[in-house]
């Protein structure tokens, strides 16, 4: 009996005896993870905004998968007519756009944004950051899997640069949401605080528990800190996700913090004002995790992520920018192909070279980080 | 990670189908098919008669594995899906033997030369899968310190190894006294896998009678049985090129029963148990099968293939489901090293862009980074594969299989290893 000539390898006719694909399984959990962040988002900005805050947070999300969804679509019917690409029917076409849309992670992507923009927006900005994050970071480069942008840090960034603090902000929700963050007013002192005032700071903001809780004024899915942290439990356990990243950004940002805050006097609380505030943990878990947009060995990970520390402590201390994590994750970003050419050898040699090559990163971040800061502060 | 399989087949008894009415002996070893036949069409041949002899730096000798007449010499099918000569013989059924040697009953009055002659003359070799004759590793044994018997058969569905150690326990001690003296080691170390209880309890006797031996019992991991993964969780120490450099010889279980079997009979290896499973087979276990009998043959006689296949969504595979070769027609012998066929029916995978998770990087048992390699073959890029050691695959599979965009890593990798060999 003759059998078909296959070019695939032979371990693809292993019967795993799952019905759905591991890349299925990890985009579920990630989906997941991310919907069990929102839904205490959601009822955060219930306490302490409102149910119209709230319901407005639900929109935001709504709007963006749409529009993620939407770019994906239009995106690639426009360049199916562009390239006279012939299919039999309209239907089939359509469930070949619907294919590549779905293999493009636009729902991740989506969520993920409109966890980490304000609970005020309005929902033309949401709608058009995200469609053009998806084209311009996503879709141009190739699609998932090629690009070298992160898309939500783009889509961040691109709110930033595209409108105006207070016209992107939805009309109709009650004052205190547009009011000033925490973490604006920490800028304006350029993160200098003494621990008196780290005290009244905290205490202005409910306490410890409250901040990690995430029951203070911010931006809509950030403050859930402590859903995050278990987001990435959950991810961690069902090994979605690699743990060096966030471990080494927290980790190196905790003790760069810890360092400075000694230097100028603020004491043992002042890494917990950087921590607990914005979207550092947040963006460690969800943000810089991207794989498409990260190192592709642990070894590369671990400095990607110490490195993306320092740019983001750099840019919160020395500029007017109160939040550093999007800008760093591009500026990082551009480094992947660097590091990874730089880490290409065989892993399990040379263990010690490696972890000095991390020590030294750590050395270099918490040194420029700390000697930056002081120097311009020495001299402004 | 890699599930088992293994209960498929290693529960059941093993079946014989020693009386094919044709048998045909490939003339191939290793990568070489270079051979001198010995006999000629119509030649009368017995069970252990040497066919051919490879003639290149190797000396493999070809045995006969039935009684009977030749008739024909020609080329079909190989396993290794090359075309092949092969040596066809009508089988009479008398069963006549001729011995290389005569049977020995008392070990322990066997030199070391003697031994060391019998490796030669039986042409035994290693049924791991190197098919490298025994007596080569046999040249330089002065620095050998132990002996590693590799019965950890780590591919999913394959059990003859299994079922080989279990039925000859006694042949396998044998083997090792005789392999351990010809070394000269003071140690022998049999490895097996973690969960095998019944094999464990067949083995477990022995080692009160034979206290140089010890048996280890390895997790339940692909790849366990590559021999440099083994012996990196066993000694916690790597080698560069061969296991010789810390003193180790390593040989396969089934290598060690046959070579045993041979010198207690004086006849070389001619039969072996080889596995059949998967899905697309009715009934799947270990079958007795003479060297050279053609798969087909088998199959019908342990009842043939389940209705699906024929309908090009099954596939046949000559070995093991990662390591294994795809092949198209069961038109094939049974080789000394064929350890078994499965027969998968085909579950719908569909290739995704890379996400490059880096899951080949944290499973590659050699240290790569298959994903990197993969890089480098689309650009051709040489140096940097050179960088990335790719030499160093041993294309076991695992970055495929792991891969959660079912990509196809491994055939990138086993490309970039001869690109960096040809330089």
């Amino acid at each position: 009996m003759n059998f078909p000539l296959k070019q695939q390898g032979t371990h693809m006719s292993i019967n795993t005896g799952k019905s759905i694909s591991r890349n299925t399984e990890i985009l579920n959990v990630v989906t997941h993870a991310l919907l069990f962040v929102a839904a205490w988002a959601v009822f955060n900005r219930h306490q302490v905004f409102g149910l119209a805050v709230a319901l407005h947070g639900v929109l935001i999300l709504f709007t963006a998968v749409t529009s993620a969804v939407m770019a994906h679509m239009l995106f690639y019917l426009f360049f199916d007519w562009v390239d006279k690409k012939e299919f039999p029917s309209f239907k089939v076409q359509l469930q070949s756009v619907m294919k590549r849309t779905w293999s493009g992670t636009p729902i991740v992507t989506a969520l993920i944004l409109g966890l980490a923009v304000h609970p005020g927006i309005a929902l033309y900005v949401i709608g058009i950051t995200v469609f053009f994050a998806e084209i311009l970071a996503k879709l141009l480069f190739g699609g998932y899997g090629q690009n070298i942008f992160n898309p939500v840090a783009f889509g961040l960034v691109f709110i930033l640069l595209a409108f105006g603090a207070t016209e992107m902000m939805a009309g109709h929700l009650p004052d205190a949401v547009t009011a000033a963050t925490p973490l604006v007013g920490l800028s304006q002192v350029n993160w200098m605080m003494d621990s008196q005032e780290i005290q009244r700071f905290m205490t202005d903001q409910g306490g410890f528990l409250n901040m990690l809780l995430g029951l203070v004024p911010g931006s809509f899915g950030e403050t859930a800190r402590l859903a995050s942290l278990l987001a990435l439990a959950y991810m961690i356990y069902k090994k979605v996700l690699d743990w060096a990243i966030p471990l080494f950004y927290l980790g190196t940002i905790f003790v760069i913090t810890l360092v400075y805050g000694f230097s100028i006097g603020a004491g043992w609380w002042y890494p917990f004002v950087h921590l607990l505030t914005g979207g550092i943990v947040y963006g460690s878990i969800f943000m810089i995790t991207d794989p498409v947009t990260s190192p592709i060995n642990r070894q590369g990970k671990a400095i990607f992520a110490i490195l993306l520390a320092m740019f983001t402590l750099l840019i919160r201390l020395n500029t007017p920018h109160p939040e550093g994590v999007a800008f760093a994750i591009l500026l990082m970003n551009m480094f992947v192909p660097f590091i990874d050419a730089k880490t290409a050898n065989v892993t399990l040699v040379d263990t010690h070279k490696k972890i000095t090559s991390v020590g030294i990163t750590f050395v270099v971040a918490l040194v420029v980080v700390i000697g930056f800061t002081s120097l311009i502060h020495f001299f402004g | 990670m890699v599930d088992g399989k293994k209960g498929l087949t290693n529960q059941k008894a093993i079946e014989t189908y020693t009386q094919p009415k044709v048998v045909a002996i490939p003339l191939k070893n290793r990568d070489s098919d270079n051979f001198e036949i010995h006999v000629e069409v119509g030649s009368k041949v017995k069970i252990g008669t040497v066919l051919a002899m490879r003639k290149d730096h190797l000396k493999v000798p070809c045995f006969s594995s039935v009684s009977g007449t030749v008739l024909a010499i020609e080329k079909k099918d190989h396993v290794s899906t090359r075309k092949t000569n092969h040596i066809v013989i009508e089988n009479d059924f008398q069963d006549e033997k001729e011995r290389y040697a005569d049977p020995v009953e008392e070990l322990s009055t066997l030199s070391v030369e003697e031994i060391k002659e019998k490796l030669q003359l039986s042409g035994v070799m290693g049924l791991g899968g190197t098919e490298l004759p025994i007596y080569e590793k046999y040249r330089d044994v002065d620095e050998i310190e132990t002996l590693l018997i590799n019965g950890v058969e780590c591919e999913p569905y394959l059990t003859s190894d299994e079922a080989n150690m279990k039925t000859s326990a006694t042949l396998l001690f044998d083997g090792i006294y005789l392999l351990m003296k010809a070394a000269s080691a003071k140690k022998g170390i049999l490895a097996i896998t973690k969960g095998k209880k019944e094999l464990y309890d067949a083995l477990k006797p022995y080692e009160n009678s034979y206290p140089n031996v010890e048996i280890k019992q390895m997790d339940d991991v692909y790849p366990m049985g590559w021999e440099k993964y083994l012996i990196r969780r066993l000694f916690k120490k790597t080698y560069d090129q061969t296991p010789a450099e810390l003193g180790i010889l390593c040989v396969n279980s089934s290598t060690v029963i046959e070579f045993a079997r041979s010198v207690r009979s004086g006849l070389p290896l001619y039969e072996r148990i080889v596995t059949l499973a998967g899905e697309g087979f009715v009934h799947q276990q270990n079958v007795k099968v003479r060297v050279g009998t053609l798969l087909a043959d088998v199959v019908a006689a342990i009842g043939g293939y389940v209705e699906e296949v024929g309908f090009k969504t099954a596939r046949l595979i000559h070995g093991g489901p990662l390591m294994g070769t795809s092949i198209i027609t069961d038109d094939l012998a049974v080789t000394a090293t064929t350890n078994g066929f499965l027969c998968l029916l085909e579950s719908l995978k569909e290739e995704s862009p890379c996400s490059r998770c880096g899951a080949c990087i944290d499973h590659c048992p050699a240290g790569l980074q298959p994903v990197q390699m993969a890089q480098a073959v689309k650009n051709k890029d040489v140096g940097m594969l050179k960088t990335l050691a790719a030499d160093a695959c041993v294309g076991c599979g695992l970055c495929s299989f792991v891969c959660p965009s079912s990509i196809n890593v491994t055939k990138s990798s086993i490309r970039a290893k001869s690109m960096v060999l040809r330089g």
